[in-house]
């Protein structure tokens, strides 16, 4: 009898001291997890493994939360990778993290693919730091649904030996675009051998913003299908072609090399993104330039001279990366910490300056970064930098001005009146409506 | 009784079933990986689905609506009017630059065939994501290699990139495709038994007569299967317009050939079921050609 | 064989012959023109150079998995991997498709019955669907089945791509096949399988040559169905590869490349599917020839 009720007492002991044990050691041994990082293959994904990121959240993880993690990576390379992330949200098999461009966000964000990152950035005081323009553009209905990850903004880089040739001073930042085309004139009769003498756009769309105008209007979310800001665009374009004869319009239905020909000095100014200077011209790059610093000269692109200008002294247009969380992830804290450690001020500089990007955060400029005269100067021009219209039909839009520009100024010569109302139409047409409305032209 | 009679129908039929039993391995691999693919696409082309965006969960059969869309659509027909001149241009290119490859290499008895041979297989075997670039350096308009030649000839340079582009596309294309013809033809003449010409000229028959019974037969099937399936290639196929075109169409639309069209709509407008319902047309055309093709060869 | 054919079949015109060479040869290389000179010259340009130096440094480069410059940092490639990789999907889709091929190819042929050519026409179609739009059910097929991150599974997908234009190009020879070649074996006592291992198959040689050398090529230069399928970059193929270290945006120019190596890898890529074919037409075809010479 005594000796039963000893053993159950002792099988009692040793139970709870096991499950103690047991406790205690589930309880203080770190809790095991997997984090999947969607990336692109080659430069991308190798900047994550080389820069170490991956060993200080792994770290950083298991002192903070007692949780170890494995991070892996999955990719596609540069082309494909669009149509890759697609397939995987839609087939339910994308990564906690992804690295998404604007336009698919904006789409998978109307699906609620993506994990609502708000009350996550509110408690993070870093995002503060982040340049107005760039989180604008993820916030879509009130919601944040990405953390940026670098961003390029438009340069107008110019030939300083040309110019210096020519009589003109240097260095140049114009306030207008009167000064500009007046600058352009004086090189075109200096060098009357020149094939083009100025390159106006890359983004179409900014002299719209150079004139103080907008082509989405966030209030009640419509786009503006004609504006004197459009018309003012379609102008210069117009005057610079035809008017001037400052670029000969082959040159933009051809798609000629401008990076090379600017390289060579037989292309005195043009319009192209932050990411040329180093990646075109650099010593990697395709076309190199010896002492860049004292050949390139770069200015912001001008306004039009309107006053009162809504976006600043020198409007300027940016395009970008950005890091978002899947809505299906098991494991939101821990990818959410994973993008914070992404996009640390020390790795965004370092990548920024390996790559020529801009750093979208305002301590980030520090390091490499910093002493790159280029990029620091560049940097400046995020202040002015219009975000792109969060939503899908921009992609459209879009597609109507480039071919309104493409079919009608340049193939068929129309005045811009004309390509005004033949845009006004085709907007309309494209985008119902109901999503665009009109501004007089006085 | 019925058991016994379907034994002796086996039986009788023994050959005929293992016959057919040698064709399920192929049939079952296609079936699962391309038709049940396929078949799911063309129950897309009946919705509004989209791959993203609200269309991808709060999607609706739609009927015939994409269809109707289709031919009302100014784009599809432009579009296709780019793919017949393409397809048809190409066809000829590829199939007469082939067979004169694979003629050459049977017949010629030129020294060192092997080294010939592997010059004119190099199209092919250099990798696809590498045709863009030997191409763009070809073609620019200012630094490329053709108007460098033109130019030192003293010959006006040609805008290969803008006006000429269809004809550049289609110029890449045969360069890049005229192996297909000239690998398939060049063994079907070399699996010409020789013993039929020996008979043919025991007979004394004539240099075009030996041609007409003899060889024209034995490459009638490798000659149709080869346009079938070069064109089928052709319209199916966009790497090339694509690297002339990039994620949206181009304004002039001269790049645009169905299947490139196909795609942006998917993948540019998100429009997966109208894409999808582009590309049920062509597979419809694909169809009727071929089979209107195998009906005058009499095969 | 040629100089039989040739008697036959075509005028000796020589100079024709040369002509028809010389012109072919022109359009075929002025293209490859800049890739060959890129390779080995010391200063690599997006465009066609007179070379300021010759040098092999770009094939060691990339034979040794040094890391390329893309325009930016330099970073870590996996080429020899890679190149693995590719070799075990192409290597795996021959064996496959050759097979799978001979055996319906045959049976096509010699079966007859009502609606084949429907059947025939249907086979060819398979594929028939913009393959981007496929990419979504096939990716959920293919996961349903373990296919995803598996060079085994990609090769058995690509090779039900290939398959149907192979059957054809096989059911072709087969037809051209005189009958009394199996009905012989019969009577030497071979049942239907036997006949077509011993007697049929040694005498579709060039048939079977192309059938292989083709599905080598959509093996080896396979990209969608490894883009949608292959998550690991240490698990890509050649073609992924070279897509992820040498990036560039369709229609733009001036890339973000490094164009020695690049190039490079480019001819080192053509270098196993050409082998193939010089081995392959050799071999192979001279095997037929003996049998026939034999009966």
């Amino acid at each position: 009898m005594a000796s039963t009720t000893k053993i159950i007492a002792v099988a009692i002991i040793v139970i709870i001291i096991a499950a103690a044990g047991y406790w205690y050691y589930t309880t203080t041994q770190p809790r095991k997890t997997e984090i999947t990082l969607m990336t692109k293959a080659g430069m991308w994904a190798d900047f994550i493994k080389t820069s170490g990121v991956l060993e200080d959240y792994k770290e950083r993880m298991l002192k903070e939360k007692n949780v170890k993690v494995e991070v892996t990576i999955i990719t596609a390379p540069h082309r494909g990778y669009g149509e890759k992330l697609i397939t995987s949200f839609a087939a339910g098999s994308e990564g906690d993290v992804c690295w998404v461009s604007p336009t698919d966000l904006y789409r998978l964000a109307e699906t609620e693919y993506l994990l609502d990152l708000t009350p996550y950035v509110s408690k993070w005081p870093d995002w503060e730091k982040f340049y107005p323009a760039a989180k604008k553009a993820y916030t879509i209905g009130g919601k944040v649904y990405a953390v940026p990850n670098d961003a390029a903004t438009m340069v107008l880089y110019y030939r300083k030996d040309l110019f210096k040739k020519a009589g003109l001073p240097v260095p140049w930042q114009p306030e207008t675009w009167d000064e500009v085309i007046e600058v352009a004139l004086k090189l075109k009769e200096k060098f009357p051998d020149l094939p083009i003498i100025i390159e106006p756009w890359y983004e179409e769309q900014l002299p719209i913003y150079s004139d103080g105008g907008v082509i989405y209007d966030p209030s009640d979310g419509k786009f503006i299908a004609k504006s004197p800001q459009i018309l003012y665009m379609f102008k210069l374009y117009y005057d610079i072609i035809y008017k001037y004869g400052l670029m000969p319009k082959e040159f933009k239905l051809e798609r000629w090399d401008d990076r090379k020909l600017f390289a060579e000095g037989k292309l005195p100014l043009m319009i192209d993104g932050t990411w040329c200077y180093t990646e075109k011209w650099g010593p990697n790059g395709p076309y190199p330039i010896e002492n860049r610093e004292e050949i390139i000269g770069y200015a912001h692109p001008p306004s039009s001279g309107r006053p009162n200008n809504p976006h600043g002294k020198y409007p300027n247009t940016f395009r970008d990366y950005t890091w978002a969380i899947s809505a299906r992830t098991k494991e939101p804290e821990l990818a959410f910490e994973l993008i914070k450690e992404l996009t640390r001020a020390d790795i965004m500089a370092k990548w920024g300056h390996d790559t020529s990007h801009l750093v979208v955060r305002s301590d980030a400029v520090i390091g490499d970064y910093a002493e790159d005269k280029f990029l620091q100067w560049n940097t400046e021009s995020l202040k002015y930098a219009v975000p792109k219209p969060p939503t899908i039909l921009f992609n459209k839009y879009m597609d109507a001005l480039k071919e309104v520009l493409r079919n009608e100024l340049l193939i068929n010569e129309r005045t811009p009146e004309e390509c005004l109302e033949i845009f006004a139409e085709k907007v309309t047409e494209e985008l119902g409506e109901d999503n665009v409305k009109e501004i007089p032209i006085p | 009784m019925k058991i016994l009679k379907i034994k002796a129908w086996i039986r009788d039929n023994l050959d005929q079933i293992v016959l057919s039993l040698l064709i399920v391995p192929a049939l079952a691999l296609i079936f699962t990986f391309q038709f049940i693919p396929a078949a799911w696409t063309i129950w897309f082309s009946f919705t509004d689905m989209a791959l993203i965006g609200k269309k991808a969960l709060n999607w609706s059969f739609i009927g015939f609506k994409n269809y109707l869309d289709l031919i009302t659509d100014v784009y599809f027909w432009r579009s296709m009017n780019v793919t017949i001149q393409y397809c048809a241009v190409s066809l000829v290119l590829r199939f007469t630059i082939g067979m004169l490859a694979a003629l050459f290499m049977t017949l010629s008895k030129v020294k060192g065939k092997i080294f010939i041979a592997a010059v004119f297989l190099l199209p092919s075997a250099i990798p696809g994501i590498m045709h863009p670039y030997v191409w763009i350096s070809m073609l620019e308009p200012n630094y490329g290699t053709l108007n460098t030649i033109l130019g030192s000839f003293g010959l006006p340079r040609q805008s290969w990139t803008y006006g000429a582009v269809t004809e550049s596309l289609i110029m890449i294309n045969t360069w890049a495709g005229y192996t297909f013809t000239m690998i398939l033809m060049a063994s079907a003449f070399k699996s010409i038994p020789r013993e039929y010409y020996e008979v043919a000229e025991v007979y004394g028959a004539s240099r075009w007569q030996k041609f007409r019974k003899v060889t024209f037969p034995l490459i009638k099937f490798p000659l149709i299967l080869c346009l079938i399936l070069i064109f089928k290639e052709d319209i199916d196929d966009f790497t090339y317009a694509y690297m002339f075109t990039g994620e949206s169409p181009r304004p002039d639309f001269k790049t645009e050939l169905l299947s490139l069209y196909a795609y942006h709509k998917a993948f540019h407008y998100y429009e997966l079921g109208f894409g999808c319902a582009v590309g049920f047309i062509i597979a419809i055309i694909v169809f009727v050609l071929t089979l209107l093709q195998l009906k005058f060869a009499r095969l | 064989m040629s100089s039989v054919l040739k008697k036959i079949g075509e005028p000796s015109y020589t100079l024709l012959e040369y002509v028809v060479l010389i012109t072919l040869m022109i359009y075929v290389l002025t293209p490859l023109l800049w890739l060959l000179e890129t390779s080995v010259n010391t200063d690599p340009t997006p465009y066609l150079s007179i070379p300021k130096g010759i040098t092999i440094d770009h094939f060691i480069a990339v034979l040794t998995n040094r890391p390329i410059t893309g325009g930016y940092a330099a970073h870590p490639v996996y080429m020899t991997r890679w190149i693995m990789n590719s070799l075990i999907i192409s290597g795996t889709t021959v064996i496959i498709v050759v097979m799978l091929a001979a055996l319906s190819g045959y049976s096509l042929s010699r079966l007859r019955f009502k609606g084949k050519n429907l059947l025939m026409t249907l086979i060819l179609l398979s594929g028939f669907m913009p393959r981007m739009a496929m990419i979504l059910p096939l990716f959920k097929l293919c996961r349903t089945l373990g296919f995803v991150d598996n060079l085994i599974g990609i090769a058995i997908v690509v090779s039900s791509g290939t398959l149907p234009t192979q059957i054809w190009i096989l059911k072709g020879f087969f037809d051209q096949l005189p009958r009394d070649l199996e009905e012989q074996a019969w009577i030497c006592g071979c049942d239907r399988i036997s006949a077509v291992f011993r007697v049929i198959l040694p005498n579709v040689g060039p048939g079977l040559a192309v059938v292989a050398f083709m599905s080598f090529l959509s093996g080896w230069g396979a990209f969608t169905v490894p883009l949608i399928l292959i998550r690991r970059e240490y698990l890509f193929p050649i073609s992924l590869g070279i897509a992820s270290v040498f990036i560039h945006n369709p229609g733009e120019i001036g890339l973000v490349v490094d164009y020695g190596p690049t190039c490079a890898l480019a001819v080192l890529y053509a270098v196993p599917s050409i082998a193939l074919y010089i081995l392959l037409r050799e071999r192979l075809m001279e095997i037929r020839l003996a049998r026939l010479e034999v009966r």
